[in-house]
């Protein structure tokens, strides 16, 4: 729904701009109409970042002109052109948990009288007015940020952005915590605010949601441009050949091979000792009932609504939350972890959702992470070895392909995709046969996408197994063998590739609730792609 | 309805149509009374929202029946007593004023995210500061010169956290150790007596009409933080420097700043703390403040619902968490409780009270304090109520 304006809302003509003689960009040039949806797709490090940074202000370019409206800006600074009219909603949370939707909105702008009193009702009323814009109920706007869903945060933080957006507002990467129903709501408010005549960047990893929503799209790999086209003229694999670079019978690749093993029975077969038994699991208020099986050789995908207990399940085989009834058995032998010490002493690892919290010590160096679940196996006479350990790391870099500039470099100056490659090397020390996987590619960029799931695939092969929890939908139809879907507190279904039903769209539908299948029958299914 | 549950399409979709759509109009929903600052029967409205908050916990209202059920009781149980005569209560209010007026502060000092050790600390240095200056230089100076001591020593904690990126707790640890010496250095083993009558008036025992002026001191600091706490953007960039700093900057609110105005006001509490005790004892010792109101004010604060996190707090519940302690221990020094039990007692009750707050804490987004903990008690057997939160 592009306006055939031609004055575009924002342009960017012929940037260059290089931090200590490396080009990070060269010739980019992008020009977003009022009211259209501009999706920006790259690698990490392909300049996506510092392209949206020079066009708040945060850097300046070294060659190349900003517009706005027209207007060439001279020397922009990111108050200046929040003051023109761009908003932009960050990757990381701009929110303060502990104050209301309202006072969030309004925060470090509030609406003052004469005494400097907030003067809340103004402030209602503007908001309200943002709300129904965006189809949101102001009912946010009284609810402490803490206690919002995912969804109604980012609800918020877009209606934040947009409160300063006149003429555009930037998304970075807004889907990253949301699950499928979740996203499509999302896209609602989204075309809501392109039909006002905002023009919106919307900056992703999803490649599916750049042909779901957007109208245009940008491809960025290595600072340069190589793709830049109204999404009805290209298609997926032009957009994965653009990002990176290869021909794109790579991304089709890891598809037929868990088809061919599927066919053959090379992969998950029959009669064979089953890797990962669960029975009948109970976590009072989160989970009842839960069985299911894995067998050696499978990559499991599972997949639910956010609450549903995808991340409590992997907890109880992990070892952190401890169920109130059921079994598991693992190979054979049953599990009743304790503490994560055990779960891994016994051969299971998880990757967790949050790499930044629960799986890596940002400060510290790769190779001290990387020892950080084997510690015993690297001493000798009571003396921690490092020499043992750098020698694992570097073999486990190489292995995984992590990008860094060796052993010793902090964890915190890798990518999303480096750091995530770094917990896989972790868990690869430990002798692991049951992989967990909690939104293993969240915040990941394509390349290193495909090498975790090439490193899944390989590791199920050996005769391990893998149970794979996410959200994209569309990764998993790509690499899982099976999907159960799990809803209301239990496994309702096991839909496995190559069954009618192995879809985008009718796994979604079995992911609602079921309280809320009624309403849903109401309303068309959300389509799906 | 926990922070996790997701597609709740009631959420999202635009809220159900009221009285105009009816008749097709596209009008916007009506201000809800409770936002606007005037509108029709404001006083009923407010009088819905506060109970509703107080039946969940959200406001220091629970706190209050507490407190007033804790009167009740000790009436009743010390029939025999003093306990319930006006002068009782009266005096109880007297003796709270110093730490309720402190307390103000440092609500701020904990919504911001930091602490604050050194402030009780204050009150001996600013009382000796006080008593030497007002018989030579009169009692403008000597005020003066005592708020300025809290405001240096303020600044010195806040520069020093912020500056160095040290700690709070080490900071003012530090300072607290440094004040306590430096008072026995100033008194020099010697207590000094104030006898300017103005001064003995507004500070610590005038009276207007028949209301002390300690309770004017008291509801003036209240009314005050709860006002800028509330009502003003300096409270929410308070708030919000202690809710998530990061997002306060990303906001453009210049959280060092904020972060060493706090400590500057605790200083300051401490040094009026001080100015109130030299008018009601009319003495200046080396003993006075210290141990005893540092932990009475946190205690008032964390039971009034401030949480150690940050981002959140009561200036009213620190108020109310003050005179609870205040009754109590009254109550136990009627008893004839001797004092260093009366200590343990108040120990105890600091340590409950912190449990208790705490367990609704890691939950949800941060909920605690007593009122909560007190709410969710109660509703445990209605769990429904809770889910339907608006």
């Amino acid at each position: 729904m592009s306006a055939t304006s031609p004055v575009p809302a924002v342009e960017l003509r012929h940037i260059y701009k290089s931090f200590a003689g490396t080009y990070v960009l060269q010739d980019v040039s992008l020009a977003v109409q009022p009211g259209q949806i501009h999706a920006v797709v790259g690698h990490n490090g392909a300049g996506k970042s510092t392209l949206m940074k020079i066009l708040q202000g945060v850097h300046q370019a070294d060659a190349g002109e900003i517009l706005l409206g027209g207007h060439v800006l001279r020397r922009p600074t990111p108050s200046l052109v929040r003051s023109l009219g761009v908003g932009m909603v960050y990757q990381e949370r701009s929110l303060v948990p502990t104050l209301s939707g309202l006072d969030n909105l309004f925060l470090n702008n509030e609406v003052r009288g004469i005494t400097r009193r907030i003067r809340r009702g103004v402030e209602y009323r503007q908001a309200a007015e943002i709300c129904a814009r965006l189809g949101v109920s102001p009912a946010l706007l009284g609810r402490r940020v803490g206690e919002m869903s995912a969804v109604e945060q980012e609800m918020l933080e877009v209606a934040k952005a947009l409160r300063v957006a006149r003429r555009l507002i930037i998304l970075d990467e807004p889907t990253g915590p949301l699950g499928g129903s979740e996203v499509q709501d999302l896209f609602k408010v989204i075309r809501a605010t392109a039909a006002t005549g905002v023009g919106v960047v919307l900056i992703t990893h999803h490649l599916g949601e750049v042909f779901d929503i957007a109208d245009f799209v940008t491809c960025l790999r290595e600072g340069r441009v190589t793709l830049s086209c109204p999404t009805q003229q290209t298609n997926i694999d032009e957009l994965i050949t653009a990002i990176v670079g290869e021909s794109s019978a790579l991304a089709q690749q890891y598809a037929s091979q868990a088809r061919q093993s599927a066919a053959t029975g090379t992969g998950p077969g029959e009669g064979r000792e089953v890797a990962l038994e669960v029975r009948s699991l109970l976590v009072p208020g989160k989970l009842h009932d839960v069985s299911f099986e894995v067998l050696p050789g499978e990559i499991v995908g599972l997949v639910g609504l956010a609450g549903s207990g995808r991340s409590t399940l992997l907890k109880v085989l992990y070892g952190d939350i401890r169920p109130a009834a059921g079994e598991v058995r693992l190979f054979g032998r049953p599990v009743r972890p304790g503490h994560p010490a055990d779960a891994i002493r016994r051969g299971i690892y998880l990757i967790p959702e949050d790499r930044a919290v629960h799986g890596l010590v940002l400060s510290s160096a790769i190779v001290e992470n990387v020892a950080l679940s084997v510690l015993d196996r690297l001493r000798s006479w009571g003396v921690l070895r490092m020499s043992r350990a750098r020698r694992r790391t570097r073999s486990a870099m190489q292995q995984l392909g992590i990008r860094a500039k060796g052993p010793d470099q902090v964890v915190s100056e890798l990518s999303g995709g480096n750091q995530q490659k770094v917990v896989i090397a972790k868990a690869v020390q430990t002798d692991a046969r049951l992989l967990l996987l909690d939104e293993p590619t969240f915040g990941v960029d394509i390349g290193a996408s495909r090498d975790v799931a090439r490193y899944v695939h390989e590791f199920v092969a050996a005769g391990n197994a893998a149970l794979w929890v996410s959200s994209d939908l569309h990764e998993l139809l790509t690499v899982a063998d099976r999907i159960l879907v799990l809803s209301d507190g239990t496994i309702q279904e096991s839909i496995g590739r190559g069954t009618p039903e192995f879809d985008e769209s009718t796994i979604l539908a079995k992911m609602q609730r079921r309280s809320q299948l009624a309403a849903a029958h109401a309303q068309a299914l959300p389509a799906g792609g | 309805m926990s922070s996790g549950e997701s597609g709740h399409p009631g959420t999202l979709t635009p809220a159900p149509p009221q009285a105009g759509a009816r008749h097709g109009t596209e009008e916007p929903e009506p201000v809800p009374a409770a936002w606007e600052a005037g509108g029709s029967s404001p006083f009923r409205s407010w009088l819905r929202q506060t109970t509703s908050k107080t039946l969940h916990g959200e406001n220091a209202g629970l706190l209050v029946i507490v407190l007033v059920a804790f009167v009740g009781i000790f009436a009743i149980v010390l029939n025999h007593t003093s306990f319930f005569s006006t002068t009782n209560l009266v005096s109880i209010v007297n003796t709270t004023c110093a730490d309720s007026v402190m307390a103000v502060p440092l609500v701020f000092v904990i919504c911001a995210g930091e602490i604050d050790l050194s402030f009780a600390y204050v009150i001996p240095v600013a009382a000796y500061v006080a008593a030497i200056l007002m018989p030579t230089h009169g009692v403008v100076i000597a005020v003066l010169a005592a708020l300025g001591l809290g405001f240096g020593v303020g600044l010195i904690n806040g520069i020093v956290t912020v500056g160095l990126n040290i700690p709070s707790f080490v900071v003012t640890l530090g300072m607290l150790g440094f004040l306590s010496g430096y008072a026995e250095v100033i008194a020099n083993d010697a207590t000094l007596s104030v006898s300017n009558r103005a001064y003995i008036r507004i500070f610590g025992q005038g009276h207007v009409g028949p209301i002390s002026v300690t309770v004017f001191w008291t509801l003036g600091a209240v009314l005050l933080g709860v006002y800028v706490l509330g009502y003003t953007r300096a409270g929410r960039q308070v708030l919000a420097t202690g809710g998530n700093a990061a997002a306060a900057r990303f906001s453009g609110i210049k959280t060092k700043r904020v972060r060493v105005l706090v400590f500057i006001f605790a200083g300051l509490g401490g040094a009026l703390g001080g100015l109130i005790y030299l008018g009601q004892y009319t003495t200046a010792t080396a003993t006075l403040g210290g141990s005893s109101d540092l932990l009475n004010v946190l205690a008032a604060v964390i039971i009034g619902g401030t949480a150690l996190t940050g981002g959140r707090g009561s200036v009213v519940g620190a108020l109310v968490g003050s005179l609870l302690l205040g009754v109590i221990g009254n109550a136990l020094v009627i008893l004839g409780v001797s004092s260093p039990e009366e200590l343990m007692a108040e120990g105890a009750i600091i340590i409950a009270t912190v449990v208790i707050s705490s367990r609704r804490g890691s939950r949800r987004g941060g909920q605690s304090g007593v009122a909560q903990s007190i709410a969710h008690f109660v509703r445990r057997g209605r769990p429904q109520e809770l889910q339907a939160r608006p």
